[in-house]
């Protein structure tokens, strides 16, 4: 039996473009979105085996869509299909529960070659992607291993809190401790972090994801 | 006898893009009335290729930076001068048609006859 696709692109050209490369290769392609709200509902009602999903999308995100279909659906595969090379978005989409990657700078055979994985029951991630992510998750535990050995935890907590951008005052009141102790505390992270100011501690939290206890 | 229109020569200059491919395979669909064909831009010599073939239709992708920067729509007009040019602009859901005319000017005052024809779209592109 081959493979059944739910194609979702917000762009008419392409996604005819992808079904018809699809069906070329002996897939079977049984619907088409074009944004996120409505692969969420073609997905419920079609069921696919796979659905092809495209990040950038209006009305509802190819990422926020995958959480959706794969909540409710976990049976079906969602590869998402995207120019981004951002590891933010390959991260994210993993998460919310994409068993696959393929950028759309691929060239056609290697598509279908990736997509044919799906049957062995492998995921559709070309090496390039791979090795980014691999770099994306050695640097992530690198940076927890060096916040773990220089900050204290209260210090960590704290840089989360900076991190979502709350003033010292709000910080004292969530740690329960006083003015002061927060801006002692900011003035060890800046020191041991060698940062030049609370700006540039507070993009360091974001960028490594770090959230404070609430 | 019957009247068998002859095929019309496609060209979709590419390197790696699933656009490009997911066209190509749509086009080749009407295999009766196009004969479609992928260049790679990395492998296949494109100046020489659309010179001595010359295609009806050149499709690109204007997303695609790198082919765009190689292969100017001045440049390709250049070698294939009959031909037709397709820009797709994906971002906008456009596309965009380029061609040329070749005239011969002997005269600056031709030149005048010419600017007032156009504007009055008596000449078309």
């Amino acid at each position: 039996m081959p493979l059944r696709f739910l194609v979702v692109d917000d762009h008419a050209l392409f996604r005819d473009g992808m079904v018809s490369l699809l069906k070329a290769a002996g897939m079977q392609v049984v619907g088409e979105a074009l944004n996120g709200a409505e692969a969420v509902n073609e997905a419920a009602r079609l069921k696919p085996d796979v659905v092809l999903m495209d990040i950038d999308m209006p009305i509802l995100n190819g990422i926020d869509a995958t959480r959706k279909i794969t909540e409710t659906i976990p049976e079906i595969r969602v590869v998402m299909l995207t120019v981004s090379q951002e590891d933010d978005k390959l991260v994210d989409a993993l998460r919310a529960g994409a068993k696959g990657y393929l950028l759309k700078s691929l060239s056609s055979d290697e598509f279908i070659d990736l997509l044919r994985k799906l049957e062995k029951g492998e995921p559709p991630i070309p090496s390039s992607v791979t090795v980014r992510l691999m770099n994306y998750v050695a640097q992530q535990s690198s940076s927890s291993e060096i916040l773990n050995e220089k900050l204290t935890e209260r210090e960590i907590e704290l840089l989360g809190y900076l991190g979502l951008g709350y003033p010292n005052k709000l910080i004292s009141e969530k740690l329960g401790v006083s003015d002061n102790t927060v801006k002692y505390h900011i003035k060890n992270i800046l020191q041991k972090l060698n940062f030049n100011n609370r700006a540039e501690a507070a993009a360091y939290a974001v960028r490594h994801n770090l959230n404070p206890k609430m | 006898m019957e009247n068998v229109q002859p095929l019309l020569t496609v060209f979709i200059l590419a390197h790696r893009s699933l656009l490009s491919g997911g066209i190509a395979s749509t086009l080749s669909e009407y295999g009766s009335v196009l004969n479609v064909r992928l260049i790679d831009s990395e492998t296949i010599n494109i100046p020489e290729i659309v010179q001595t073939e010359a295609p009806s239709i050149i499709i690109l992708d204007a997303g695609d930076s790198d082919i765009c920067k190689k292969t100017p729509v001045t440049k390709l007009l250049e070698w294939a001068p009959n031909a037709k040019i397709i820009r797709l602009d994906l971002a906008s859901d456009r596309i965009r048609i380029f061609s040329s005319i070749e005239l011969q000017i002997n005269h600056a005052v031709d030149l005048v006859g010419l600017i007032q024809s156009l504007s009055r779209t008596e000449l078309s592109l």
